[in-house]
């Protein structure tokens, strides 16, 4: 079971796992407890000789019940691809689960804030390659959903609806579109090829979303990692996030908010260059970028068209 | 939770999901909730922990 504390002095919870120590760290292909397990061989997390989308209970949770959830979600079998990858068909049911995670976790009355993520690549800390992604449970409300519950009251109104109307009038840094979907590089990136896939209608969470909507999140996701692949010819590293709207306040009441949107932070600032975070990041929490979003996003969209 | 207009109506399967201990039983059958498009699978890993299979399926008026 993990240990919270709370900073004082930075006014926020830190989280000890110390049992994550032991989790299986870049496994061979021939021992990835994410793919089937097939007959005579090993058993892996998921005991079938195949399937289509897997989730299942972390075996080293940073959240567990009954204090939040931390849940593992397999997007296939097969042990190669990526989510740009993955058949249309297959990226939409995906988001269905996302939907069906946050609706089940969001009902419980120890989690206050669904997240569900993707980390990519060991330049971000990945330990198994299979592609997947996990779900958090927070038994309370971390600093980001709290910071965008803030910029809601600051600008009056919904923030996420407010920057996509900007995004959408100034243009220079958007990056896709759909008729459901925009995506752009935010014009205060932080990341050099940071973006971020918003739903063009509020939604505060994919549980609003109806049909039509999932498959084009699905599309503009797919599209986004396809031109990041092809941005520097590799495959691209980054952790993405889902956010969406808290799911209970502790009185147990709707916490309002939250804005149905993906954010990529990919920690490549050039081919080959990563961005590390430093003195100022660290030590002030003031990002120093080496890009100009306009610039990035001129690059990124060139890509997404050549990858498309 | 907060709003939920586009939430699929669960089937009357989903209260009675089949559940296997032993984690392997076969996928789909009549137990199977729907989601959406999706059909849902439950089962119970060796140590307890859930595991969740996903089909996709027709989608749910």
């Amino acid at each position: 079971m993990s240990e919270l504390r709370f900073d004082a002095l930075r006014g926020e919870e830190v989280v000890y796992a110390i049992h994550r120590q032991e989790r299986t760290f870049l496994p061979s292909r021939e021992h990835c407890p994410l793919c089937p397990t097939h007959p005579g061989g090993p058993k892996t997390e998921i005991p079938f000789p195949a399937f289509e989308i897997a989730v299942f209970e972390n075996r080293f949770p940073a959240f567990e019940a009954p204090r939040g959830a931390a849940e593992v979600i397999v997007y296939t079998d097969s042990h190669e691809g990526s989510l740009g990858t993955l058949s249309p068909q297959r990226a939409d049911a995906l988001m269905w689960v996302w939907r069906h995670r946050y609706a089940e976790l969001g009902a419980r009355e120890d989690v206050r804030y669904v997240l569900i993520f993707e980390n990519r690549g060991v330049e971000v800390g990945v330990t198994l390659h299979h592609p997947h992604g996990q779900v958090y449970g927070y038994p309370f409300l971390p600093p980001v959903p709290q910071h965008e519950l803030r910029a809601d009251e600051r600008l009056g109104g919904c923030a996420l609806c407010s920057l996509l109307a900007g995004e959408l009038d100034d243009g220079r840094r958007l990056v896709y579109e759909s008729q459901a979907v925009a995506a752009y590089v935010p014009y205060a990136a932080r990341w050099a090829y940071e973006a971020h896939v918003v739903l063009r209608t509020h939604r505060a969470s994919l549980v609003e979303c109806d049909a039509g909507e999932l498959r084009s999140l699905a599309a503009a996701l797919q599209a986004l990692v396809r031109g990041y692949d092809a941005l520097f010819d590799t495959p691209f590293p980054y952790v993405m996030v889902v956010h969406q709207a808290p799911t209970t306040s502790a009185a147990g009441e709707a916490a309002g908010g939250g804005h149905v949107h993906v954010e990529f932070y990919p920690p490549l600032r050039a081919a080959g260059k990563l961005k590390y975070l430093a003195g100022s990041e660290q030590g002030a929490g003031t990002f120093i970028a080496d890009t100009v979003p306009e610039e990035s996003a001129a690059a990124l969209r060139e890509a997404i068209a050549l990858a498309a | 939770m907060p709003g939920n207009a586009a939430e699929p109506a669960p089937s009357e399967g989903s209260k009675t999901a089949a559940r296997d201990r032993n984690g392997q039983g076969g996928e789909g059958g009549a137990g199977d909730e729907r989601y959406g498009q999706l059909r849902v699978a439950r089962h119970a890993k060796d140590d307890g922990r859930a595991l969740i299979l996903y089909r996709q399926g027709e989608e749910q008026p």
